[in-house]
């Protein structure tokens, strides 16, 4: 994948996951994570290679159709992307409305998720009065509602304190227990350790390690291994 | 339920963006107000500009001694030339009779009808006054001019006054269209830039909608109600500022001053349609295709 700036976001970057899994991308800022996960919803078009999703390639969805696919797949942005001008009742009920979700759906189904996410109290709060924290299960209970397949959360621990951190992965293990499979982008490694599941990390648009296949630093150069080495001895992102 | 979710969606966004909404809204008006004032002036124009113009006609002197037979064969001369609509013969007397009437002292010293009989000839258009005049009196192959037939005696002489009411005229018509269509497109582009400025500080909200899974008409149709919305509150706060001004100045007015009163300027009841059309029309279209730009995610 090459961005129009002529950089590259990934390269050769081959992996797969199965369905109800819960996987973690990691990797330092810059590795290409965030380009994973805009690939996946299609906000990008590979330059070259495949992706599939569901059995689908993706590259073979019309524009018109773009819309249907990504109702498939819930997405945490970083920035959580929430709607400046509506509640957090109406940013979750936003993601039912755009499926043609009646009002009945909408009344049984939002105040569901927010008991579960913990939101109950601050349904009629706009996002600019929320915490971070706060925010952050907001964008989940949007990407959730649906109950969608598939799973995207791009770091969503990211700057967190850790027990808001805690929360936020024990509710994604739960989104997980229901079926659903979880890719989460992170560079909490204390967190990643404690979760034990499976972990990917890329580095420099590179897939370098994949503990679950055993793939460990296929790709990587003696110098990527040298300052990952360096850089995981040193722990920067532990608070 | 799916209009119901848009129109409630478009009431809501209004709401939350009252200011861009508002510069949006006095937008529409004041153009509106001034579209509105325009239109009759134009018309009101081009209306006094055509009944000077339908006064342009042609006067055709008989030679004193004409009688009977070559006034009607003239009547059929003047007749057959192409673009002569009309031809009213004035006899000598009635002539005299009309004069005498205007100045009756000066008229009282004559012994006798000094006044020619007298065809007035009317062009189907005021542009073919002067090809009319030119038939009557062709130009000869030596250069002199001579008359059509022997008993006419003279062609009113005020070609020069035609042709300066001509181009008067034609400029004045000419002149409103430009100006009428100079400000049709200043307010089609005032309006929709003024959405799009709206739009523009919602862009984000427009590509998190597309994130979620929002097809491009789901968007769409809220934005393109808010613009329809907007557009119709300001026409009919724009027609609600012309009314005041019509009953409360032009109405007086008009037995006096007859350009207002003219008959060709469009009824009340049209422009408000006219004015209501345009504001919703561009409005609504100006949201929709303001729009195409943000939801290219």
């Amino acid at each position: 994948m090459r961005y129009p700036s002529g950089d590259t976001g990934l390269n050769q970057a081959t992996f797969q996951v199965d369905r109800e899994e819960f996987v973690f991308l990691v990797g330092s800022t810059g590795s290409g994570k965030s380009t994973v996960m805009r690939l996946l919803i299609k906000e990008l078009e590979p330059s070259e290679g495949t992706i599939r999703v569901a059995g689908k390639d993706l590259t073979r969805i019309g524009r018109r159709r773009v819309p249907l696919y990504r109702r498939n797949i819930g997405v945490v942005f970083q920035d959580f992307k929430l709607l400046p001008n509506r509640t957090v009742h109406d940013n979750v009920a936003y993601a039912l409305q755009v499926t043609g979700g009646t009002r009945k759906e909408i009344r049984a189904k939002v105040p569901d998720i927010l008991r579960l996410t913990g939101l109950s109290t601050k349904l009629h709060n706009y996002p600019d009065q929320l915490s971070g924290g706060e925010q952050q299960r907001v964008a989940i209970a949007r990407a959730f509602v649906n109950h969608p397949p598939l799973l995207l959360a791009d770091e969503p621990t990211g700057n967190r304190d850790p027990d808001t951190s805690i929360d936020i992965m024990r509710l994604l293990y739960r989104i997980n227990r229901t079926g659903t499979t979880v890719l989460v982008a992170s560079h909490d490694h204390v967190m990643v350790d404690r979760m034990r599941r499976r972990v990917l990390e890329l580095s420099r648009g590179r897939i370098v390690r994949d503990e679950a296949t055993g793939l460990y630093a296929r790709d990587e150069t003696t110098r990527e291994f040298a300052q990952r080495l360096r850089s995981t001895g040193q722990r920067p992102d532990t608070v | 339920m799916r209009l119901q979710f848009f129109l409630k969606e478009a009431t809501r966004s209004i709401r939350r963006n009252a200011a861009p909404n508002l510069a949006a809204l006095a937008t529409v008006v004041v153009t509106l107000v001034v579209v509105g004032v325009f239109i009759p002036i134009v018309q009101a124009t081009q209306g006094a500009a055509n009944s000077v113009r339908s006064r342009v006609l042609v006067d055709v002197y008989m030679v004193t001694s004409a009688g009977r037979g070559a006034d009607a064969r003239v009547q059929r001369e003047l007749q057959a030339i192409p673009h002569v609509k009309r031809v009213v013969f004035e006899s000598k007397q009635q002539a005299f009779a009309q004069q005498r009437a205007q100045d009756p002292a000066a008229y009282a010293l004559l012994s006798s009808n000094p006044l020619p009989d007298t065809f007035h000839v009317y062009p189907d258009n005021p542009a073919n006054v002067l090809a009319i005049r030119s038939a009557i009196t062709p130009t000869g192959p030596g250069g002199t001019t001579r008359m059509l037939d022997r008993a006419i005696a003279s062609v009113s002489n005020h070609t020069d006054d035609t042709k300066k009411l001509l181009e008067v005229t034609n400029l004045v018509t000419i002149t409103a269209a430009l100006l009428a269509a100079l400000l049709t497109v200043a307010s089609i582009l005032l309006i929709a830039n003024t959405i799009r400025l709206s739009l523009y500080a919602r862009r984000r909200e427009v590509e998190v909608m597309k994130l979620v899974g929002a097809t491009d008409w789901f968007i769409r149709w809220p934005f393109v109600l808010e613009g329809t919305i907007v557009g119709a509150s300001g026409a009919l706060l724009a027609i609600a500022v012309l009314a005041a001004t019509k009953i409360a100045l032009l109405d007086p007015l008009a037995g006096h001053w007859t350009l207002i009163a003219a008959p060709r300027t469009i009824p009340f009841v049209s422009l408000v349609g006219v004015l209501v059309a345009a504001g919703v029309g561009v409005s609504a279209l100006g949201s929709g295709l303001s729009l195409r730009r943000f939801l290219r995610v």
